[in-house]
């Protein structure tokens, strides 16, 4: 039993799109020493050639987590990171967004878990490209934005819906 | 004396900034050895004699707590200090890292070198006055 509820609309639970949100801003502030500036969606990203750190959850609720970086806030905040330059097309700048969404991921587990709701995560996969769509017929998502002094950045989350 | 460092984490770029925080603290002179998952690990760890292991827990092949799990279950070395570093954050995989595996301590991601800093210190000085068979890590730190 889950306190998740899917909007009558199907719309993803408001305490999954908080946590997310809050994991998000709480580990960039964390890392970066800049609380990022979120809101809703706006524009379609799939134009923009960016990395993006997917993680996927089981438990109460399958989900999926997906956070996309263009090439230059990606490029700061794996500088930052690692503590040297990092090149976008690297195998290391890969490795960064993955680490960088397996933390987010565990800073969202641990909120969730203190709601009561069980959730165990993936290891991190990650894609670099233009034009990436996730196929989400079967699942409710939502894209929120995200803006800081080190760029942009998105995160989408992807949810099964109920049957 | 190097203390044996092991590091144990699938993400190269993790491991390389546990090496550099861990050299930033200025506690001892470390000899790294690394691995890329729990199974190499466990193979690293029994080849070469290890002061003090560093490692992840979600990792393809073997997790970090299965691997503590089998550290912890050989009588020779179940003195030498686990520590995990990860971002797994709930109570409940805390519990099952240090009460369930076995493990000494417990850091989450992302940490500042001041608290790998004081984590160790507290090991030191908690286990290093309790376990008399600690003659490597422990009592080195403790001089």
């Amino acid at each position: 039993m889950t306190i998740l509820e899917f909007g009558s609309g199907g719309q993803l639970p408001a305490e999954l799109v908080s946590s997310v949100r809050q994991g998000v801003t709480t580990t960039f502030d964390s890392m970066f020493g800049d609380e990022p500036d979120c809101c809703a969606s706006e524009k379609d990203k799939t134009s923009f050639y960016s990395i993006i750190g997917i993680i996927s959850f089981v438990g109460d609720l399958a989900w999926s987590f997906m956070l996309g970086l263009p090439r230059e806030t990606a490029s700061f905040v794996a500088k930052d990171f690692a503590g040297f330059e990092v090149n976008f097309d690297s195998e290391d700048m890969g490795d960064t967004v993955g680490e960088l969404a397996n933390i987010i991921a565990g800073d969202i587990v641990a909120r969730l878990d203190a709601l009561g709701v069980k959730a165990a995560l993936s290891l991190p996969m990650v894609v670099r490209g233009k034009k990436l769509e996730m196929l989400t017929d079967s699942f409710a998502s939502t894209q929120l934005d995200f803006s800081a002094s080190y760029g942009t950045f998105w995160v989408t989350i992807a949810a099964r819906k109920p049957r | 004396m190097k203390l044996k460092t092991l590091v144990i984490d699938d993400s190269r770029i993790m491991r390389r900034m546990v090496m550099r925080s861990l050299d930033e603290t200025s506690l001892a002179e470390f000899e790294f050895n690394e691995a890329e998952d729990g199974r190499d690990g466990l193979e690293k760890f029994s080849a070469k004699n290890t002061d003090i292991v560093f490692v992840d827990i979600n990792m393809p092949n073997m997790n970090g707590i299965e691997f503590v799990r089998k550290v912890r279950a050989m009588r020779k070395t179940d003195h030498i200090p686990l520590i995990m570093i990860t971002s797994e954050k709930s109570l409940g995989k805390i519990e099952d890292a240090l009460d369930g595996a076995g493990a000494n301590a417990y850091i989450c991601k992302p940490f500042k070198v001041d608290e790998l800093k004081n984590k160790i210190s507290k090991l030191v000085s908690k286990c290093g006055t309790a376990n008399k068979r600690s003659s490597g890590f422990f009592s080195r730190m403790l001089e």
